[in-house]
């Protein structure tokens, strides 16, 4: 049999390694291991100025991708904004994320866009290329519900829901509570890092890592002394994979504090641990996995909150250690097979 | 051909029509002056580096080009 080749389709921010980065690279790996012929295209996404954005949307759209090497590309599996603007007549879309600052972070402190006529017409575009690019593939899958929601409410466009699991699968593992609330992502606004430090006041019991780089270490340092918790509190700004399992090993609980996060690595991450989730009522994604007294905890999106919750979790170890075993039973449900089964077949290659 | 396009090599004028024609498909259009000229400026870059800040005529004209391109 020949073997089927496909091309998955990334957008690159250089020197950034996060979650999507990962996903990409892991779905290629496992294409491979299923006997595809795969391989990665990525182009990196900056925007200095808005035209930057219809410009990486024209790049994508440029690119001849039905054959390489002489040989035909079977498939290609876009998944970020503008990736998914190619042409090809096999175009599948799981889709990460779409442009958000322009849809669902519009009109909130993450999102620059104003109502200044250019950035009402870069708007408008990148919804036509949306339409335009989402319409033309033969599926689109989406990452979690919640980016499927925000897909179907900001341009009527339907999508399924596709889940798969975090990047170090099968290689997470438990160990008893330990005496930190764990923290990992990059330190960003969006993400609300300074949510758990401002907790921490609150909880004197509870001492917190952060795991994670990003434009906000300084102000993160700087809040620290100046809420009195520094004694409490580590920043880690890079780990091996050994060190992170360790630490999600070695944790009590973790916190995601992000804003309307499209899913997160994280929850599923920590339930692998054998770890409970501290999340927030507008958390997003994490939501679809974490479900307040059954696998963690779920509060306002006020330090006080989670300072009540951190206290919670240093006085109420077996019922943590409970919570944690059933996102672990949750978390384990997912694989690989599923999702790369869905995709071949929306593409005719199963 | 078009006056414009009189004295630009043949692939420019080409690749100026294809992307053209995919910008008007992912919604600019000629109003869309300022991204249009940016365009232009890109396309006239690859034959002559731009210097100083004034739009040369050549991407002028491009800039035109583009804009009924994507009519």
């Amino acid at each position: 049999m020949k073997p089927r080749r496909v091309l998955v389709l990334a957008v690159q921010a250089p020197f950034v390694h996060g979650g999507a980065e990962r996903h990409v690279r892991r779905l290629t790996e496992e294409l491979s291991r299923r006997g595809v012929e795969a391989d990665l295209v990525a182009m990196p996404l900056g925007e200095t100025e808005r035209f930057d954005l219809i410009r990486a949307a024209m790049a994508w759209r440029s690119l001849d991708l039905t054959t390489a090497g002489g040989q035909p590309v079977d498939a290609v599996i876009a998944t970020r904004f503008p990736s998914y603007a190619v042409r090809h007549p096999n175009k599948v879309v799981w889709l990460i994320h779409q442009y958000r600052q322009a849809y669902d972070q519009l009109g909130t402190p993450y999102s620059d866009f104003t109502s200044s006529p250019e950035d009402l017409r870069t708007r408008e575009v990148i919804a036509r290329i949306d339409r335009v690019g989402l319409l033309e593939a033969r599926k689109v899958f989406a990452n979690s519900q919640t980016v499927a929601s925000r897909l179907a409410r900001f341009n009527g466009i339907a999508s399924e829901p596709l889940y798969h699991p975090p990047p170090l699968v099968g290689r997470y593992r438990t160990g008893p509570a330990g005496d930190t609330v764990l923290w990992i992502g990059r330190l960003e606004e969006w993400k609300r890092p300074g949510l758990l430090l401002q907790a921490l006041p609150h909880a004197p019991e509870a001492r917190a890592v952060f795991v994670g780089r990003g434009p906000e270490e300084g102000r993160l340092a700087a809040l620290a002394q100046e809420l009195g918790v520094g004694g409490r509190v580590r920043f880690v700004p890079e780990v091996d994979d050994e060190t992170l399992l360790s630490l999600y090993a070695s944790a009590r609980l973790v916190a995601v504090t992000a804003a309307g996060e499209d899913l997160g690595y994280v929850p599923l991450e920590a339930f692998l641990s054998g770890k409970p989730v501290l999340t927030t009522e507008d958390a997003g994604g994490p939501l679809e996995f974490v479900r307040d007294g059954v696998t963690g905890i779920v509060t306002a999106p006020r330090p006080e909150a989670l300072g009540v919750a951190l206290r919670l979790a240093w006085t109420r170890t077996d019922a943590l250690q409970a919570l944690g075993e059933a996102g672990r039973a949750r978390a384990a449900r997912l694989d690989w097979d599923g999702p790369i089964a869905a995709l071949l077949s929306a593409a005719g290659l199963a | 051909m078009s006056p414009e396009a009189r004295g630009l090599p043949d692939p420019l004028r080409e690749l100026a029509r294809e992307r053209g024609r995919l910008l008007g498909e992912l919604g600019v259009v000629p109003d869309d002056v300022a991204w249009a000229r940016s365009e232009a400026d890109a396309l006239a870059s690859l034959v002559k580096p731009r210097i100083g800040l004034r739009l040369p005529a050549p991407v002028a004209r491009l800039a035109r080009r583009l804009a009924r391109a994507l009519r």
